[in-house]
């Protein structure tokens, strides 16, 4: 564990504190080479020999550092990052094609987001509905008037539900409107309304937030007053 | 290729762990140490000990610090870590059994 944060440390500092690290590289390579010089000289070389001597021994004091700094494990960040700051340079220098490229990207990232989006609320994500995935739309089409998404008349709806009973679990309806309404101030303002059948709520598994839910009761018509015809009809 | 070298470079490893498992010691030191106990025959390029030396330390087997050297200048210092000595046994025994087992298809032929 304290292995891995010793190493997690050791590859942040040198991320970080790059120069720091490459400096500290620099003094470790040279204090080789001093020594490497010291020991020349005590073994009789002249000065200038002693240092030639230690440089040639040496070899390609880069490729060392590059591989020292390979071995911080960092060195891809590093270069990725060089690889960054030139597209930027190579971008700034023909700004005509820097902006081409950029409008079509912001375009191209737009229109995939915006066709996502849609297709992500209308396709993929599933209704709020309960059993969502077994509920259907029906309505009415005329072609010979060309007419369509027409609402069921109640005699169709009834003939409907009533014909399909071993084909749908259950059957509501719903029928939208726009209305205007006055407020309270005198203003007009617009409202979504919708006539539903008395299941409707508990059909689609919502609640009524205020109140209570229609019972089956309600959708019953009233029974008829007894009512007065003048002249009388005639008994057949 | 890559066999031979990493047969190589786990063998330097080996040489430097073992060249500091007493006492903490700098780059030049343990090129030195190593070619002078080898009776010249280990000469180790600072191309090699290098980049080794900074490999163990990530691998957590040694550890670097900045000392005063023998000719009073600074000097980066590696010693073994607690799991660098551990793997310097394991590591040990592997090569015993590995030359062990050479020499014995060599006395054979």
């Amino acid at each position: 564990m304290s292995r891995r944060l010793d190493s997690l440390r050791l590859r942040l500092r040198s991320l970080f504190r790059r120069h720091s690290a490459d400096e500290e590289l620099d003094e470790e390579l040279r204090f080789h080479i001093e020594r490497q010089i010291e020991q020349n000289i005590a073994a009789g070389f002249p000065a200038v020999e002693a240092h030639r001597k230690a440089l040639r021994e040496f070899g390609g004091v880069s490729q060392t550092k590059d591989e020292c700094r390979d071995t911080r494990g960092f060195a891809h960040i590093e270069s990725g990052w060089r690889d960054i700051l030139y597209c930027f340079r190579t971008l700034t220098n023909s700004p005509g094609f820097a902006a081409i490229i950029i409008i079509t990207l912001a375009l191209g990232i737009g229109a995939a987001t915006a066709i996502f989006s849609v297709t992500n609320a209308v396709l993929l994500r599933p209704l709020l509905y309960r059993d969502s995935d077994r509920l259907v739309l029906a309505w009415l089409d005329f072609y010979k008037s060309s007419m369509s998404d027409a609402p069921f008349s109640n005699a169709e709806f009834n003939d409907l539900r009533d014909g399909t009973q071993d084909v749908f679990e259950e059957m509501s309806s719903i029928m939208v409107f726009r209305a205007i309404v006055p407020r309270e101030g005198g203003a007009a303002e617009r409202i979504s309304k919708a006539h539903v059948t008395t299941n409707f709520f508990s059909m689609m598994g919502a609640r009524v937030a205020l109140g209570h839910d229609f019972t089956t009761a309600d959708g019953q018509p009233r029974a008829a007053q007894e009512e007065y015809v003048f002249p009388p009809p005639r008994a057949t | 290729m890559s066999e031979s070298k990493d047969l190589l470079q786990g063998t330097l490893d080996l040489l430097i762990l073992n060249t500091i498992r007493h006492e903490p010691m700098h780059g030049w030191a343990i090129a030195q140490r190593i070619q002078q106990i080898s009776e010249e025959v280990l000469k180790v390029q600072q191309g090699s000990l290098y980049p080794a030396l900074h490999r163990l330390e990530h691998q957590g087997w040694i550890r670097a610090k900045w000392g005063a050297s023998e000719n009073n200048r600074r000097a980066k210092y590696y010693s073994l870590t607690k799991v660098g000595r551990q793997k310097l046994a394991s590591e040990t025994s592997k090569w015993s059994r590995l030359s062990a087992a050479v020499n014995l298809i060599l006395a054979e032929g």
